[in-house]
């Protein structure tokens, strides 16, 4: 957490700018049957359907991630769970929470809605304007450019988490999810436009892109057939990796209290709220731990591998 | 009125953490050593011998040093380290009664016969750090410095009994001070209140009543920065959110206190510790951790509960705390259809209160609330009026109740402060209320802004989870006036949060608060408790039994009513200094 | 050179003046009334009222702002008369739930924290640009794919699970380490190293991780450069050729990335100082927003801003001299 998501992305500026990326089949089914990514597909698939299906799957489960089950915990052991690990049982797939005896398949399941929501909107607010962004500030330049590149300094030297923090725990709750991508999207914009505009400032300076130019091209043409053709590579691997950078944020966020409020389910709360049981429950406190650190790993391991495809890696 | 709220102390027994594993540690030699044996918990830890030094290890800092400004248990409990009042409580472990006696005044103070004049007479030999005298005109300067509006966000009781306290505009504007209070010779004070006030010697046990030297305070920080004591300790060294450490003050006399016995030769307060390594620190005791105990904002958390519980050695070196606050459900009245008393009662029924106590950590660290009183409140009576089977609440007579009452469906929205504790308690009502056939919403609001939330009547919802505390002072006057009487409702800070403003209940109010004699006026409490209870405007839920750990050498530790129920700092020592 | 500097300076004092003005408008904006968070449950309106006339809460947004700038420059009083509290300059706030200045609650959170970044950035640049040297230079071979998957497995660990697993493992059940308890290295050289040492280890595993994978890429590319093969073919030695002429122009981003990081991180390890309960700036900060005392949240903002856009500067500059090929204003 203490990596912002400033901090990471900047590893994104690794391919050179102005390399334009031409992904050959042939490096896809290289990379389609290596094992690490078939597995990380195969996971995220499962984590995918599970929070699509949530309803549907707790309904078969038998139990939703609200109701107590105070039948499955002793509430005179300060409420540990009767069950071994956790309480697992036919009846609680992944065991229940102590003192309440909630159903942790259930809030596992409803919790990866919340996740996946937010890490994918974020991501795909924070493209949406770093690369609206970049493309301004690269291509026109100027006092476009200017103002923008100031813009993206300033954001960029907010120490973001203490401020998420400040902001989130000041607003209302209201609709807690939305409030998230937005906070987290402000913060992360400029590190994908800073890397959209390097790449924009040297491709306008392409032959190609000056021929069109010299044939009379308006702008939007040639930003739209020209340009961003050629940033799309850039684009999907920075997603990619954007997408469990997010996760991992609201993941700490709900950590520290200030993400998605109880008692609706998230990740990063669940491991929150079972730190005080971690010894003596420890199942409580590695599932939703586990589960998100495969998560963001398995992301991470595809957009690594993209990012090999795009950068000629694999040729 | 005072009484102080549970801001920090709730906070962190609800935060949480926890770890646990290996266990162990000696228990002490038993000098005395008392267990209960249903519980297996301590009941005092042996007698503590002189000399040494104990570790306090806490979470949270200190709110503020100046006892004008602090308000919850654990400063207070640290305010009688440093700071000495006209008179005090005695705990007597033996009997469970809680003595009012002298501290700097010989005795409790004497009055007229309309008990609106209080006069008290300071004893012989008293100083401050520095060995000068504590005189009448010190004593004085001290409650009128308590008073100064830069400084007065503790407790407000001063304030609100001593005549023109409330208008007067501090030391520092206005330094010929209140003619309310009189010096009438060195060792003699004198006060006057704007009403009748049987109770008056407890409000001068309240914290922000204590002598400061009247020509050394020139400035309003200046207590905060450099306090000066007047008790058998003084300040050593304070880093901020870091350590406190207090050494002995030399200058105090031990034959002047009968409080006190100032066993230990200092404290080193640790604080800004996570909670999860305190417990898991006091169970290991490891090394010096021996001499540790746990400060009141940290009790055990509930994941710790079965360990200490199943090792005798460890449950015999944990101190379970005295009930001293009341958690409750405050109803809007001023919302329909909470207005209506039927549907009030009706969700008194309703709750189960079992399972509340479930939420808060189990039967071993809560029990359910029968009353908005507390035991140690004179003619204290245990019965709840609704009370149930295995106060697991009674859904059907409740949804009776509400159809008769016109209120079926009901939805109502829940104010809830974002701490795992508080929020696991509204969940619990939610899931019982929905069995009567009530929708609760829980509407979560940031720690840091739920009193405002709350304490505004135009911000607050249907209902709201919230506590009040008791803490040497156990009256309805402490602990019902302010929350009950319709005529204290304000449009921001308003502590009635339920806003009921029942004409014949103010009228009670008012008439027992001025009633000279104190044992029909705690009489006329009691019969105001019946009627709070009548009207329904809240449903008191569970009083927490906290659980405190201390090391295996620490003796003197017994849970004390007057520090809210949590260890007395002032009584603890060492069982072997030289280990 | 000079009319660079002052470019750079004079666009980092506008943008520091941009931060103070977008902190304060939000708290102004949005947060629930400080003063009511002062006065607790135990509070009246008149009460509320006092305190926030004193902290100056009552004046419109444009009087708070100038307010706040005057107070860097000449100081500030809080309340009039006898009773007014001075906060001396440069005076970033004070704090009325501490009765402390923001400034002095930095200063002494400051030894904990410099003492974490330091600690961690050695021990992260050490086994990060380590691992990525010798994942460069056996490209391919098993030893790269490992650290690499080590790598991106530490880049996805969340830290405060890695800071709980840790203490767990190491202090709980094998006691090998005791409770963290911050004490300066004088005091105690043993405790010291104890109580640093897990996190130090919590954020080298995260940050080494990037650095290994970064010092992989560049050296890969730098050798496979020009004068690299030019250098080899003049019958250089290979390990000398590595480290002139390999390593060090790959180290320019690194030196990028290291001083924005360590500059972020003086700004507090939030999450890893409030796990092992060390008390830095980040806990500074967390337990200021957990009781709204809103002038440290603002301070803590301020200087972590600070640091990162001088650590900006610096950086640049140090581009400047340590990459041959750099000879352009980068931004």
């Amino acid at each position: 957490m203490t990596a912002s998501p400033n901090t990471q992305v900047g590893e994104f500026g690794q391919p050179a700018p102005g390399e334009s990326f031409s992904p050959g089949v042939r490096a896809f089914r290289k990379i389609i049957r290596k094992p690490s990514v078939i597995l990380s597909l195969a996971f995220l698939a499962l984590i995918v359907l599970l929070a699509i299906f949530a309803p549907l799957v707790t309904r078969l489960s038998g139990w939703d991630p609200f109701t107590y089950d105070e039948a499955a915990v002793d509430p005179s052991s300060g409420g540990l769970p009767l069950a071994p690990l956790g309480g697992i049982s036919a009846e609680h797939w992944l065991g229940v929470e102590p003192q309440n005896g909630r159903d942790i398949f259930a809030r596992i399941a409803y919790g990866a809605r919340v996740s996946l929501l937010v890490g994918i909107c974020a991501t795909a607010i924070t493209m949406l304007l770093g690369v609206v962004m970049g493309l301004l500030a690269g291509f026109f330049g100027g006092i476009v450019d200017a103002v923008i590149s100031r813009l993206m300094d300033f954001l960029m030297a907010f120490p973001a988490l203490i401020f998420m923090i400040a902001i989130l725990s000041a607003l209302p709750q209201g609709n807690r999810p939305a409030l998230l991508v937005i906070v987290l999207s402000i913060f992360s914009w400029p590190a994908t436009a800073r890397v959209i505009r390097a790449q924009t400032m040297s491709l306008a300076n392409r032959e190609f892109v000056e021929a069109a130019r010299t044939s009379g091209a308006g702008w939007a043409p040639l930003v739209f057939r020209e340009v961003l053709p050629n940033l799309s590579g850039t684009i999907i691997v920075m997603a990619t990796l954007a997408i469990p950078n997010f996760i991992a944020t609201e993941a700490g966020l709900s950590f520290l209290g200030v993400g998605i409020t109880p008692p609706n389910p998230s990740w990063g709360q669940m491991i929150a709220s079972a730190v005080p049981w971690y010894s003596s429950d420890p199942m409580f406190f590695a599932i939703p731990g586990i589960l998100l650190f495969l998560t963001v790993f398995a992301f991470t391991v595809l957009g690594d591998n993209l990012q090999k495809i795009f950068s000629g890696g694999f040729e | 009125m005072r009484k102080r709220l549970l801001p920090l102390v709730a906070v962190l027994s609800a935060g949480a953490m926890f770890l646990s594993a290996c266990g162990g540690g000696d228990s002490g030699s038993d000098s005395k050593a008392d267990v209960d044996a249903k519980t297996g918990f301590a009941q005092y830890t042996g007698d503590p011998q002189k000399g040494g030094v104990a570790t306090i290890l806490g979470s949270t800092d200190f709110s503020y040093l100046d006892p004008a400004m602090g308000s919850d248990g654990n400063v207070m409990n640290l305010y009688q380290l440093l700071y000495r009042n006209l008179v005090q409580y005695k705990y007597n472990r033996d009997s469970g009664e809680l003595e009012l006696v002298g501290d700097l005044a010989e005795d409790t103070g004497k009055s007229n016969k309309d008990a609106t004049q209080w006069t008290f007479k300071l004893k012989d030999g008293i100083t401050f750090d520095d060995g000068s005298p504590i005189t009448a005109q010190d004593m004085k300067f001290g409650i009128e410095h308590a008073l100064d509006p830069s400084l007065a966000i503790g407790l407000d009781d001063v304030q609100s009994y001593i005549k023109g306290a409330s208008k007067y505009k501090g030391v520092f504007e206005d330094p010929k001070g209140l003619d309310s209070i009189k010096v009438i010779d060195d060792r003699t004070i004198q006060i006057t209140t704007e009403q009748p006030m049987a109770d008056f010697p407890k409000v001068m046990a309240t914290a922000p009543a204590v002598p400061f030297p009247k020509d050394k305070v020139t400035k309003a920080d200046q207590i905060q920065k450099d306090p000066i004591s007047s008790g058998p300790y003084k300040v050593k060294e304070y880093k901020r959110g870091e350590s406190l450490t207090l050494e002995r003050n030399e200058n105090w006399k031990q034959e002047t206190d009968d409080i006190r016995p100032a066993n230990l030769d200092g404290y080193k307060f640790q604080l800004g510790l996570d909670q999860n390594t305190i417990d898991q620190r006091l169970i290991s005791g490891q090394g010096e951790d021996k001499n540790a105990i746990a400060s009141s904002t940290n009790p055990v958390v509930s994941a710790n509960l079965a360990k200490i519980t199943q090792d005798k050695k460890l449950a015999a070196r944990t101190v379970q705390g005295q009930a001293s606050c009341n958690y409750y459900m405050a109803m809007n009245t001023t919302k329909k259809p909470l207005n209506n008393v039927k549907v009030r009662q009706a969700l008194n029924w309703a709750v189960d209160k079992s399972s509340v106590v479930n939420a808060s950590g189990g039967p071993k660290l809560a029990e359910t609330a029968p009353n908005l009183l507390l035991p140690n409140v004179p003619g204290y009576k245990s019965e709840d009026p609704y009370a149930t089977d295995g106060n697991k609440g009674d859904p059907e007579k409740a949804k009776a109740m509400l159809k008769e009452a016109g209120a079926e469906n009901l939805s109502l929205t829940m104010d809830v402060r974002a701490l795992p504790m508080w929020q696991a308690q509204a969940e619990a009502v939610q899931q019982s209320l929905a069995k009567a056939g009530v929708t609760v919403k829980l509407n979560v609001i940031d720690q840091a802004k739920f009193y405002e939330v709350v304490a505004t009547p135009s911000q607050q919802k249907d209902m709201t989870i919230t506590g009040w505390c008791g803490n040497g002072w156990f009256s309805g006057q402490s602990l019902l006036q302010s929350n009950y009487d319709g005529t204290r409702i304000t449009e921001t800070g308003n502590r009635n949060q339920s806003q009921i403003n029942d004409k014949e209940l103010n009228k009670m109010f008012a008439d027992a608060a001025i009633d000279p004699n104190l044992e029909s006026k705690n009489e006329k409490y009691i019969k105001i408790s019946d009627k709070i209870a009548e009207l329904a405007p809240v449903a008191p839920l569970v009083r927490p039994r906290p659980l405190q750990m201390v090391g295996t050498n620490i003796g003197g530790a017994f849970a004390n009513p007057s520090k809210t129920g949590y260890i007395d700092y002032n009584q603890i020592g060492l069982l072997n200094p030289e280990g | 050179m000079i009319s660079y500097l002052l470019k750079r300076f004079g666009a980092a004092i506008i943008i520091m003046l941009f931060v103070v003005f977008f902190t304060l408008l939000v708290f102004f904006k949005l947060s629930p009334d400080p003063a009511a968070s002062i006065c607790g449950q135990t509070c009246t309106p008149d009460r509320i009222e006092t305190i926030r006339t004193q902290m100056g809460l009552d004046q419109p947004f444009f009087a708070q702002f100038f307010a706040f700038l005057a107070g860097i420059f000449v100081g500030r009083d809080y309340g009039e008369g006898a009773s007014a509290i001075h906060c001396g300059a440069p005076c970033i706030g004070y704090s009325f739930q501490t009765g402390q200045s923001v400034l002095q609650g930095i200063m002494d959170r400051m030894p904990v924290t410099l003492t974490i970044a330091i600690g961690a950035a050695v021990l992260w640049l050490l086994t990060g640009v380590a691992a990525g040297v010798i994942s460069a230079v056996k490209e391919g071979t098993w030893w790269d794919r490992g650290a690499m998957a080590f790598a991106l497995a530490g880049i996805s660990l969340p830290n405060y699970f890695v800071a709980l697993v840790l203490q767990y493992l190491l202090v709980v059940q094998l006691e090998w380490l005791p409770f963290p308890t911050a004490v300066p290295f004088s005091e105690s050289p043993g405790q010291w190293f104890a109580t640093y040492i897990m996190p130090w280890m919590v954020l080298a595993l995260m940050y080494a991780s990037m650095y290994a994978r970064l010092t992989r890429t560049n050296m890969i590319d730098t050798m496979g450069e020009n004068f690299m093969r030019t250098a080899r073919a003049k019958g250089l030695k290979p390990g000398p050729i590595l480290i002139r002429h390999g390593l060090r122009p790959s180290l320019t981003p690194i030196v990028t990335l290291l001083g924005v990081d360590f500059a972020t991180l003086l700004g507090g390890a939030l999450i890893t100082e409030t796990v092992f309960g060390l008390p830095g700036i980040g806990k500074f900060a967390y337990d200021a927003i957990s009781v709204n005392d809103q002038p440290v949240i603002m301070g803590v903002t301020l200087v972590a801003a600070f640091a990162v856009v001088i650590a900006n500067i610096i950086v640049d500059l140090l581009y400047r001299v340590l990459d041959p090929r750099v000879r352009v204003s980068s931004t």
